[in-house]
C-alpha cells in the first residue's frame, strides 16, 4: 500500500504541476497566439465591413478555406469521442491518460468549427434566423442539430469524468493558485467527496453518455458530408460520401491526439503515464483508419471511374493529372500510404516515427477537405469556362486566426483544467496491480481522490 | 472505502442505478421540458419578433376564373443568334439587367455559348429554370428561397442569410451572390423591394431571375421576353395551355409538342419550368459556324458610386 | 351526356377571285360545314369537336381542317390552333378539345374546299364553365411516417438522455455534503 501512496502522490502532483508552474515560455506562447488571433480578427473586421468580396470566393466556387476548415474541425473533434467513448466501451484499459487530452480536442474544435460556419455567411447578423425560420428539410439545419447536440454532449462527457479530478484540485490547490480558479473547482466540482451514491451516480452517467456519444458522433459527421452529399454536383454526389467523412473524421482525430499528446508530454513531463505504448497503440488506431480511407478512396474512384459518366472525366483530369493533382497525390501518398508504413514498420514505430505519421496525416486531412470543396465546385455545370480560387490574404489570416484560437483554448485549458484523468489513472494502476490480467470489468477499489485530501 | 464497490462499475453500461420508475418519471418531465423548444421555440421566436412568414408581394396570379397561373417560358433556339444579327450583347440580359438594376457581373439570364456536335455552336439563353423539384429550395435553412403556388421559385434576401448552400445545389449555375455592396445605380435604392422584384439588391445575399411574376400580373411580360428582338422567349401559363413571345399566342402544350422541346438535364428530375426548341438561330439566318456574341454591359456601371465590382 | 347540337351552318360564298381568270372551274362550290359542340363544356374536360362538311349534300372527304380559338394573354391577342385533321368519307373530322379557361369561346374552323384558293371560315361559340386547377406539379414521394416529426422524435430523445444524464450531476452534488461545495 506503501507503494501505491507514493505512486498517487506522484501521479496528483504530475497532474497538479501546470496548473500551478507556469514558465515563461508559456506567456511568450499565449502572447503569440493572441497576436495571430488578434490579426485573424482584424481580416474577419475587414471582412465585416466589406462583405464576403474580400475572399476569393465568387459564384462559380462558392466555398473555399472556411468551409475546408469548417470540416476539418468538425473532423478532429471526432477524437475524443474515438479516444474515450470507444476505448471506453471495449474497455482498453490504456486510455485512460489520454481521455482527457482527447475530450478537450473534441470540445475546442468542435466550438471552432462551428465558427467557421458564421464567419463563411454572408449575413452573420441574421444568424438567428437559422432558429426563428428553421427548416427541418435543409442539411444545414440538420448540421445545427447535429453538432450543438454533439457539443453539449461532448460537453458533459468532458465534465463528467473530470468532477473527481476536480475535486481534488479544489482541496489540493487553496493557497497555490488564485482564488478564481478556485471558485472554478469549488462549482464545478459540484460537492464531490466521493461516496457511494455520488459514484454510483457518475458511473451510471458515464455510462449512458459514452454509449449515447458514439451515434451522436457518426451522425455529426454524416450530416455535414450531407451539406455536400445532399447537392446535384457531380463529385459530391455519392453515396459513400457520408461513411468517408466519418472516417476521414475519426483519422484526422486521432492524428491531431497525437500530436497534442506529444507535445503536452513534452511540456509538462507526463513521460511517466503517456508511453510509447500510447503512441504506438494509437499509430494502430490511425494506420486502421487509414486503410479504410485508401479503401473509401479505391471504392468511390473505382466504380466512378470505370463508367466515367457525366462530369466525372473532367473531375478525374483536374483531381489526378490538373490543377489539384498536387495535392491529391500529397494526401493519396503522403496522407495514406507513408503514415501507414511509418507505424508498421519496424524501425519507424516508435514516438518520432509516429508524430511524424500523425503530422502529415493532419496536413493531408485538411487538404482533403480542401480539394473536395473546391474541386467539387470547380467542376462546370454548364457551358463555361471552369472558374479558379485562389484564398486570399483575409481568408488566410482568419483561418490562421481559427488556428490559433484553437491552439489558446486547449492553452488555457490544460492550465485551469487536470490534464489528466487522475482518478480513472488510479483505478487502472490499481487493477493492474492486483490482477495482471486483462482489467476486470468492475475494477476493485476505485480510488476516490478527494478522498485522501 | 470498500463497501459498495462493487457497484461502482462505471464500465456497465446494463447498470443504470436509479432508472427506476419514480427516477424515470422525473427524467421523462425534464426530456419533456427539454425536448419542448424544439418545435415550440421557433414559433414563439417568430411571433415575438413579429416576423412575416408571407414573403412575395399579394396573392398569386390568378386567371380569368380563378385558376392560379403556372408560369413557364418556352425559348426557341431555333429564333435566337446571341443577337448577333443586332450586334449587341444579348438583348434578353440587358433588358433583364436594366429592368432589375441587376448587380455586374449577374445575368440573370445568361446566353451560353454550347457546341454542337460537328462543332457549331448554339446559344442558350439561360434564365432561372423555375424547377418543380427544385434544390435550392430543398437545401435552403431558413426558407428564404422558396416555392411559390404559381410554381416559381423567389429568393427573399431580406432572410437570407448568404450561407450560399443553394449556389452548391442549384445544378444550372443560376445563382448569384452580392459578394460586396451591391454596384447599382442611386435610383435603384429608392424602389420598394419585394422578393418578385428584386430592387434594391442586398449585400451579402443571394440573387437570381425571379420569373418577374408581378410583370405577369400586371399584364405585361418578362422584360427578357420583351427585349429579345426575334420574338425567341415565350412566356406563358401552363393553367391556361397559353403562352406568347409578344406577338402571337400560341398553344403551349401545342408548341412544345410539335418541336421536340426539351428540358435542361432532365436527368436530373429537377422539372424545370422553362422549356427549349431546339435550333441555333437558323429561323433568323444565323449559320451554326458564326460563333461568338457580345460581351453583356451594365449600362450603369459610372454611376454606382463607391461600389466595389467584382467578377464571376 | 346529355348534348344539344348547336348546328351552325354557314353558306359560302368561296369566290375565288383567282379562279374567274380559268372558265369553268369557277363554280362557287356551296359547302356547308355543320360543328357539332356539347351545350356545356367544361374546364379541363376533353370534349369533341365535330365538323362534317357537305358539298351539295355530299359528304365532302379529304379535305383538310384547322380550328382555331380566340384567345388573349399578357396584353397579346391571338388565336390558337386546336388542331388540323383530314375529313373522313363521311366528310366528318372530330377534335378533341380540352378547354382550360371559362367563358365563351369563339371557336373558328377553316378549311380549303377542293378548287378553291381561299380558305373558307365557319365559327361557332361555345360556353365554358367550371373553375377547377387542372395543372398539378408535384415533386417527390411520401413515404408514411417518414416526415419532419420523425427527426423531431429522433431529436428529441437524443436530448431526452442528455437530461437524464445531467440530472445525475444533480444527484452527485444533492449527495455530497451541501455546506462543503460551498463554503470550503
Ligand atoms: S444563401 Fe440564402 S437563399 Fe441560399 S440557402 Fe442560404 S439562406 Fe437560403
Ligand atoms: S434553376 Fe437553380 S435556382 Fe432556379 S429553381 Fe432550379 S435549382 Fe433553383
Ligand atoms: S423572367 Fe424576369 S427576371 Fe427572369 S430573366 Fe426574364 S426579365 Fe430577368
Amino acid at each position: 500500500m506503501e507503494a501505491v501512496g507514493t505512486w498517487r502522490e506522484r501521479l496528483e502532483q504530475t497532474a497538479l504541476a501546470p496548473v500551478v508552474n507556469t514558465s515563461r515560455w508559456y506567456y511568450l506562447w499565449v502572447a503569440f497566439l493572441l497576436a495571430v488571433l488578434a490579426w485573424g480578427l482584424y481580416a474577419y473586421s475587414v471582412q465585416l465591413r466589406d462583405g464576403l468580396i474580400v475572399t476569393g470566393m465568387r459564384d462559380r466556387i462558392s466555398w473555399g478555406l472556411y468551409i475546408t476548415t469548417f470540416v476539418f474541425f468538425i473532423g478532429i473533434s471526432h477524437a475524443g469521442t474515438l479516444i474515450s467513448a470507444i476505448l471506453r466501451v471495449t474497455q482498453a484499459g490504456w486510455r485512460t491518460p489520454v481521455t482527457r487530452m482527447a475530450e478537450f480536442i473534441t470540445a475546442v474544435s468542435l466550438a471552432c468549427g462551428a465558427m467557421f460556419v458564421i464567419i463563411d455567411l454572408g449575413r452573420p447578423d441574421r444568424l438567428l434566423n437559422v432558429i426563428i425560420h428553421g427548416r427541418w428539410q435543409s442539411p444545414i439545419v440538420w448540421d445545427v442539430v447535429a453538432i450543438t447536440t454533439y457539443l453539449t454532449a461532448s460537453l458533459m462527457y468532458l465534465f463528467l469524468p473530470m468532477i473527481p479530478d476536480l475535486a481534488l484540485f479544489r482541496d489540493r490547490l487553496p493557497g497555490k493558485v488564485p482564488r478564481w480558479k478556485l471558485w472554478i473547482y469549488r462549482i464545478f466540482s459540484v460537492g464531490w467527496v466521493g461516496n457511494n451514491s455520488q459514484r454510483r451516480s457518475m458511473a451510471s452517467a458515464i455510462a449512458l453518455m459514452m454509449l449515447l456519444i458514439i451515434p451522436i458522433a457518426v451522425s455529426v459527421h454524416t450530416v455535414v458530408s450531407w451539406i455536400f452529399a445532399m447537392t446535384l454536383r457531380e463529385p459530391w454526389n455519392s453515396t459513400i460520401f457520408g461513411a468517408f467523412f466519418v472516417a476521414g473524421a475519426i483519422f484526422s482525430g486521432i492524428a491531431v491526439l497525437i500530436i497534442l499528446m506529444a507535445v503536452l508530454r513534452k511540456v509538462y513531463h507526463l513521460e511517466e503515464y503517456i508511453t510509447e505504448k500510447h503512441f504506438k497503440y494509437l499509430g494502430f488506431l490511425m494506420t486502421a483508419m487509414a486503410m479504410i480511407m485508401i479503401y473509401g478512396n479505391l471504392s468511390e474512384f473505382i466504380t466512378v471511374g470505370y463508367k466515367l459518366e457525366g462530369e466525372g472525366e473532367f473531375h478525374f483530369e483536374q483531381l489526378f493529372l490538373g490543377q489539384f493533382a498536387g495535392f491529391y497525390w500529397y494526401y493519396f501518398i503522403g496522407g495514406l500510404i507513408v503514415p501507414c508504413l511509418l507505424t508498421l514498420l519496424p524501425w519507424t514505430r516508435n514516438i518520432r516515427g509516429v508524430v511524424l505519421a500523425a503530422v502529415l496525416v493532419t496536413v493531408a486531412m485538411w487538404i482533403e477537405r480542401y480539394f473536395i470543396v473546391v474541386a467539387g465546385l470547380r467542376v462546370p455545370l454548364m457551358p463555361y469556362e471552369p472558374a479558379s480560387y485562389t484564398p486570399t490574404w483575409v481568408e488566410w489570416s482568419v483561418m490562421a486566426g481559427g488556428f490559433a484560437l484553437f491552439a489558446l483554448l486547449i492553452t488555457i485549458f490544460v492550465k485551469v483544467f487536470p490534464i489528466l484523468s487522475v482518478w480513472e489513472i488510479a483505478e487502472e494502476h490499481e487493477s493492474a496491480e492486483q490482477s495482471p490480467a486483462p482489467a476486470p470489468l468492475v475494477p476493485e477499489a476505485v480510488a476516490a481522490p478527494a478522498g485522501g485530501g | 472505502m470498500s463497501e459498495g464497490d462493487h457497484n461502482t462499475g462505471s464500465e456497465e453500461p446494463q447498470e443504470a442505478p436509479g432508472l427506476n420508475r419514480r427516477h424515470f418519471l422525473k427524467y421523462l418531465g425534464f426530456g419533456a421540458i427539454g425536448a419542448a423548444p424544439l418545435p415550440i421555440l421557433p414559433s414563439l421566436l417568430r411571433k415575438t419578433l413579429d416576423q412575416k412568414t408571407v414573403r412575395s408581394n399579394g396573392a398569386p396570379a390568378l386567371a380569368p376564373n380563378g385558376q392560379i397561373r403556372q408560369w413557364t417560358m418556352i425559348i426557341d433556339l431555333r429564333y435566337c443568334d446571341g443577337c448577333q444579327s443586332q450586334g449587341t450583347p444579348p438583348q434578353c440580359t440587358t433588358a433583364c439587367i436594366e429592368g432589375h438594376f441587376s448587380p455586374e457581373p449577374m445575368e440573370w439570364i445568361e446566353v451560353y455559348e454550347a457546341e454542337l456536335p460537328g462543332d457549331g455552336t448554339q446559344f442558350i439563353p439561360t434564365p432561372c429554370q423555375q424547377c418543380q423539384n427544385p434544390p435550392c429550395v430543398n437545401v435552403c435553412p431558413v426558407a428564404a428561397t422558396f416555392s411559390t403556388p404559381e410554381g416559381t421559385v423567389l429568393i427573399d434576401q431580406n432572410r437570407c442569410i448568404g450561407c450560399r448552400i443553394c449556389m452548391a445545389a442549384c445544378p444550372y449555375d443560376r445563382r448569384f451572390f452580392n459578394w460586396g455592396s451591391p454596384p447599382v445605380p442611386p435610383e435603384a435604392l429608392l424602389a420598394d423591394y419585394s422578393a418578385e422584384h428584386q430592387v434594391p439588391a442586398k449585400k451579402g445575399t443571394v440573387m437570381k431571375c425571379d420569373f418577374c411574376p408581378d410583370m405577369a400580373r400586371a399584364g405585361t411580360l418578362p422584360y427578357c421576353v420583351q427585349g429579345c428582338p426575334n420574338d425567341a422567349i415565350y412566356y406563358g401559363d401552363l393553367e391556361e395551355d397559353i403562352a406568347t413571345n409578344g406577338e402571337e399566342v400560341v398553344s403551349a402544350s401545342r408548341l412544345l409538342s410539335q418541336n421536340q422541346a426539351y428540358r435542361l438535364k432532365e436527368d436530373l428530375n429537377t422539372k424545370p419550368r422553362v422549356y427549349y426548341i431546339p435550333g441555333h438561330g437558323e429561323a433568323v439566318g444565323r449559320d451554326a459556324f458564326t460563333e461568338g456574341r457580345q460581351p453583356t454591359e451594365w449600362p450603369w456601371i459610372e454611376r454606382a458610386k463607391g461600389a466595389r465590382e467584382w467578377k464571376r | 351526356m346529355k348534348t344539344i347540337s348547336i348546328i351552325t351552318v354557314v353558306t359560302v360564298m368561296a369566290i375565288a377571285i383567282a379562279g374567274l381568270g380559268s372558265a369553268g372551274t369557277a363554280n362557287a362550290a356551296h359547302v356547308v360545314a355543320e360543328i357539332t359542340a356539347p351545350a356545356v363544356l367544361e374546364v379541363g374536360q376533353p370534349s369533341e369537336l365535330q365538323v362534317a362538311l357537305l358539298s351539295e349534300d355530299l359528304a365532302l372527304a379529304d379535305t383538310v381542317v384547322t380550328a382555331y380559338t380566340d384567345v388573349s394573354f399578357a396584353g397579346v391577342v391571338g388565336q390558337i390552333e386546336l388542331g388540323t385533321l383530314t375529313t373522313d368519307a363521311s366528310g366528318m373530322a372530330v377534335f378533341e378539345y380540352e378547354p382550360r379557361q371559362a367563358s365563351s369561346h369563339e371557336i373558328r374552323i377553316e378549311f380549303l374546299a377542293p378548287g378553291d384558293t381561299e380558305p373558307t371560315v365557319a365559327t361557332t361559340t361555345v360556353s365554358v364553365s367550371g373553375a377547377s386547377q387542372l395543372f398539378q406539379s408535384t415533386a417527390g414521394v411520401q413515404i408514411p411516417g417518414l416526415n419532419v416529426w420523425l427527426i423531431i422524435a429522433i431529436v428529441s430523445s437524443v436530448w431526452f438522455l442528455l437530461f437524464t444524464v445531467g440530472w445525475r450531476v444533480f444527484a452527485i452534488a444533492s449527495a455530497g455534503p451541501a455546506v462543503r461545495g460551498v463554503t470550503s
